[in-house]
């Protein structure tokens, strides 16, 4: 049933998120040809005002479809399970477990999609321009250094989990955003609003877990003496993915209770 | 049926009265001849609260199998909630129920077919991709039949949802839901948004296509345009049930329609 679910999941997304980025490709071309056209060297002030045009609604285009594919997906989350369609969802012969992991999972892919054709697209666009090129090589270079300069057991290792860490962080953030919707369910009016009461608090609960847990790390470091940045650096990757896999738990457990224990549909 | 009904399963049980503990195998066919002879549904003390507003006040009612039931009772009289917590969109706050012998849950979800009194549809899907959809998730669902509805009520399969009117959406949903081979089919309001003309034909649409071992259970306060299908009727006011009768015996008991009846109980 996960593999249906999921089907139907994409089926009901696609149709608006697929033309929100395909929108991101066609500024992406408009914006490189606006560059390789030199029209912000031309003589023509109308030129340049659509070079300017073009690379402004090109970055505008970025942030849009970005926030506005996360606000789709949470309000697609909240209308399918908690609105009307959820009359239909619930009433389907399926668990609750497929049901959370297929909208998490669809949503990762969605956000994940949304994000590499964001990098991919600058990359693309700043490829052309050589200062970019020789700042992204020293850059990575730098960054291999410092890696390798604090912590030898890191190298490669390191930076793929950086990325593991990053992608179990997504899925956190989203869990948390359907955790937080289902909680607000639990209110007996405004449930929107004890859903974004909810999401502070524990945002709130988050940012002071993090503090504590670098506080007690400096504390650690200036008693033994290690440098500051390099630490931190190389052991932010552990903390992102353990911090990251605790909040999953929670965050599903939380949206997994409401919505199999406490389900309450208006 | 559901993953929990197949297959062969050890149950443990005690000698009643006894407190002693015995071990008896179950073959699943037994098991499952035990939950067909169970009432379809069964309510036992069913209580829910919103806050501290009393909807369903410890609910005793018990369905049995084969008839068309009237859930009838005024707005607000608490029909909707009972409804909900027959298909596990509530939690009672109270009480017990069970469908064919078992909570709500999976099992019970493969055994009821649900009208809700609101459009559960995805608007943005075409109504052939909705056939589809339920054709995926209920094994026991019928396309051909579905087709068939479709095509006498004149809809559209390739038209989507959107683009269609309130009460053709809620042919749409009627349609689906009647596709289905279902043990209880429980309709909210199933015809209140439609025109009176579009009504017969909801009615036939449901007396024609139910399984006859099913139970229907109808919830409405047009009852004058359903009582001429009913088998049994449910009174339920203020959240208790103050009347469960067969249709006939109470019109001649009576010596007057349900209708009528209804409107002498619940005059306010």
């Amino acid at each position: 049933m996960l593999g249906k679910l999921m089907k139907y999941e994409w089926k009901a997304t696609w149709k608006l998120l697929v033309p929100l980025n395909l929108f991101i490709v066609l500024m992406t071309i408009l914006a490189y040809c606006t560059v390789q056209m030199s029209f912000f060297d031309s003589n023509s002030n109308l030129v340049i005002m659509t070079g300017i045009i073009v690379m402004m609604t090109y970055l505008l285009s970025m942030f849009v479809v970005a926030v506005g594919s996360v606000i789709y997906l949470i309000y697609r989350f909240y209308t399918s399970v908690y609105g009307d369609e959820g009359y239909l969802l619930h009433t389907l012969p399926v668990d609750k477990h497929h049901i959370i992991v297929a909208k998490a999972l669809t949503s990762m892919a969605w956000v994940l999609m949304n994000a590499v054709l964001v990098y991919f697209s600058f990359f693309f666009l700043l490829s052309t321009q050589a200062q970019f090129m020789e700042a992204m090589t020293e850059g990575f270079e730098f960054y291999v250094d410092v890696v390798n300069g604090y912590n030898d057991k890191i190298g490669v290792f390191g930076i793929v989990m950086t990325f593991v860490a990053s992608f179990f962080a997504l899925g956190a953030r989203i869990l948390k955003i359907s955790a937080c919707i289902s909680l607000g369910q639990l209110a007996s009016n405004h449930k929107i609003l004890s859903a974004f009461g909810f999401y502070y608090a524990i945002y709130f609960v988050q940012k002071m877990f993090s503090i504590l847990y670098y506080l007690i790390l400096e504390l650690g470091m200036r008693a033994a003496n290690y440098s500051y940045s390099g630490y931190i650096f190389t052991t932010s990757w552990e903390f992102t993915l353990i911090s990251s896999l605790v909040y999953c738990v929670i965050f599903y457990i939380l949206t997994w209770y409401v919505m199999d224990r406490k389900l309450n549909l208006d | 049926m559901g993953a929990a009904l197949r297959g062969s399963r050890r149950f443990r049980s005690f000698i009643p009265g006894t407190g002693i503990e015995q071990d008896r195998d179950f073959r699943m066919e037994e098991r499952n001849t035990v939950i067909e002879m169970a009432p379809i549904v069964q309510c036992m003390g069913l209580t829910k609260t919103y806050g501290g507003k009393l909807a369903l006040n410890q609910i005793f009612l018990n369905l049995e199998r084969g008839k068309i039931v009237g859930l009838l009772g005024p707005n607000g009289s608490g029909k909707t909630t009972l409804i909900k917590i027959m298909n596990g969109l509530l939690r009672p706050t109270a009480g017990d129920i069970l469908i064919a012998g078992e909570r709500p849950g999976i099992g019970s979800k493969y055994r009821i077919s649900y009208l809700p009194e609101r459009t559960y549809l995805h608007p943005g899907m075409k109504v052939m991709e909705m056939v589809q959809y339920f054709q995926d998730f209920y094994p026991d669902f019928k396309v051909e039949k579905a087709f068939d509805m479709l095509h006498r009520l004149q809809i559209p399969p390739n038209e989507r949802l959107k683009n269609l009117s309130k009460g053709t959406k809620e042919k749409v949903q009627l349609i689906l839901v009647m596709s289905r081979d279902a043990d209880l089919y429980i309709l909210d309001e199933p015809i209140a948004g439609v025109d009176p003309a579009s009504r017969d034909y909801i009615l036939h649409t449901i007396v024609s296509n139910y399984n006859r071992n099913a139970t229907v259970l109808l919830s409405t306060h047009l009852i004058s345009d359903v009582e001429g299908i009913l088998d049994e009727v449910v009174f339920i006011k203020y959240g208790n049930i103050i009347l469960q009768a067969d249709a006939e015996q109470i019109r001649q008991r009576e010596g007057k329609s349900i209708d009528r009846f209804f409107r002498e109980v619940f005059a306010c």
